[in-house]
């Protein structure tokens, strides 16, 4: 212990291994328990004393745990905002925790599959990644990382309302289970809408992995529960298991119908992504984002030839901005890092 | 009243639910009640869970000093405390969000921390029950306590940058 966030940056995380249950549609799972601690005022009511007393005190817990040995350990104050910016990049934190660095720790493991956020928003955020679709084995993950730290601390815990957090629509369980699917054929088909609307409906926050505002880029949601209170872990991981799990066959059905519908028109979209970044110089993220999702689906319909869904997850992180400035050992523009990402993208499209 | 639901209609029905053999009630306008299985349209959940239906009562959670002000502005609670001191603002919004009012699930294991961070936990909620108590001589040794133990963190053993 413990490692730099350089070394960290290097990493690809083991989840993005694309060797998971449905790992052609499902990136990954996360299941993530908000704790806080008792007699502290949360994070942003805390003076720099509480704050610095809990970063270090449970820091130095969490380091010990067999989830964490070896991994790295990083205090977002003393990162850059382009360092940070690596960690958003990387999934494993939002804006929120990113904004006010004051304090903030993240401590994850060597693989990055067990990820701990101290004062983000609550005092603790314990997150446990797993690759494709899997939430019952990620959240059985974050609860024994959460049963390991029994006795470090005392718990802000109410008979009645179970974990308290600062934000109430995280309390009770403190469970959120999120996951990351690629949906081209709901979009392209025109339903995406429908079954996102269903989602909310069943209490289930929906966005955007990637674009600005309400664009989606690539085809990539992250969809997650909303509520957490009054049901327990299992039946929140049961009830998203089953939703989700829909999702999964809609986005089959879809892309069977499109295939369907007009093979041609499927078969030139998926080649033109693939001689994009096979062949394209330079590339911009919209573009890649695009191109990456268009051979993903062609690949996965055998259409064209495509790499294993890893290769796909990797770039999908390393293809943005921090990460190619980051391989590249300094700052580039716009143009700069077009090419950079082009040459990325040419390594494993490439046919030799 | 308004609906505990809504906030925004009349209530009329009265809502009785057993919740872990507890009783709660609940005041409903009669499309609330009505529709109490359909789900709200919940999208994001932090933008305004707290930004309405809140009254305008000016107490301050003795805990952490937080007002309904703040709980509008920030959307979050100050501290645990916030829970006690603000429960009949909250529990018709946790209601409304979560459509449950109670807690079911896993619950602190019977472990009795003996950490740094547990004796500070324990002086800091026993400090605020003194000042709540106006017993101040307490409380000064309390505070002194704290700061000691506080003190003793010294620097981070190696947040690597």
């Amino acid at each position: 212990m413990s490692g730099t966030l350089a070394a960290l940056a290097a990493v690809d995380a083991a989840w993005l291994d694309g060797l998971g249950p449905d790992g052609d549609i499902v990136l990954a799972t996360r299941a993530r328990l908000a704790r806080n601690l008792a007699g502290f005022p949360f994070p942003h009511r805390a003076g720099p004393e509480a704050l610095a007393t809990i970063s270090v005190d449970l820091g130095r817990r969490l380091r010990r745990l067999p989830e964490f040995v070896d991994g790295f350990s990083v205090d977002l104050a003393a990162c850059e905002p382009r360092s940070r910016q690596l960690l958003r990049e990387k999934m494993l934190a939002g804006d929120d925790l990113l904004a006010v660095p004051e304090h903030r720790v993240l401590v994850a493991g060597p693989d990055l599959s067990y990820v701990a956020l101290l004062n983000g928003e609550d005092h603790l955020r314990l997150c446990a990644w797993q690759s494709g679709f899997a939430p019952d084995t990620a959240l059985a993950a974050a609860l024994r990382l959460d049963d390991q730290l029994a006795g470090a601390y005392e718990p802000a815990f109410s008979q009645e309302q179970g974990f308290l957090t600062a934000s109430p629509g995280n309390v009770g369980t403190g469970l959120r289970l999120s996951a990351v699917l690629h949906l081209p054929g709901l979009v392209m088909a025109d339903e995406i809408d429908k079954v996102l609307n269903a989602l909310r409906q069943l209490e289930f926050g929906v966005r955007g992995l990637a674009g600005e505002g309400r664009t989606v880029r690539g085809a990539l949601f992250r969809i997650g529960n909303l509520t957490t209170l009054g049901r327990d872990e299992a039946e929140i991981a049961g009830d998203f298991a089953a939703h989700v799990g829909k999702v999964i066959v809609h986005e089959r059905a879809a892309r069977e119908l499109l295939l369907g519908r007009d093979r041609r028109a499927l078969e030139d979209l998926a080649w033109r992504g693939r001689a994009a970044l096979a062949n394209a110089r330079l590339l911009t993220t919209h573009e890649t984002w695009d191109c990456l999702s268009h051979a993903r689906l062609g690949g996965g319909l055998g259409l064209v030839p495509a790499p294993d869904w890893g290769v796909f997850n990797r770039l999908l992180v390393r293809h943005q901005g921090a990460h190619l400035e980051l391989a590249a050992g300094l700052r580039l523009d716009g143009r700069e890092r077009s090419a950079a990402r082009a040459d990325l993208l040419r390594e494993y499209f490439a046919v030799p | 009243m308004k609906c505990h639901r809504c906030g925004l209609r009349e209530a009329s029905v009265h809502w009785l639910e057993m919740n872990a053999g507890e009783r709660r009630s609940l005041w409903l306008c009669a499309d609330c009640a009505a529709s109490r299985e359909q789900a709200p349209a919940a999208s994001e959940p932090q933008v305004s869970f707290l930004g309405q239906g809140l009254g305008s009562a000016a107490a301050a959670c003795p805990g952490c000093g937080t007002t309904l002000e703040d709980l509008r502005r920030d959307n979050r609670l100050g501290c645990a405390r916030c829970y006690v001191t603000f429960r009949s603002t909250l529990l018709p919004l946790l209601a409304r969000f979560h459509r449950h009012i109670s807690h079911v699930g896993k619950v602190p294991g019977g472990v009795q921390p003996t950490t740094r961070l547990a004796e500070i936990t324990r002086l800091r909620l026993g400090l605020t029950k003194a000042v709540a108590a106006e017993e101040f001589e307490r409380a000064a040794t309390l505070r002194d306590r704290l700061r000691e133990l506080e003190d003793q963190a010294g620097p981070a053993d190696g947040s690597a940058r």
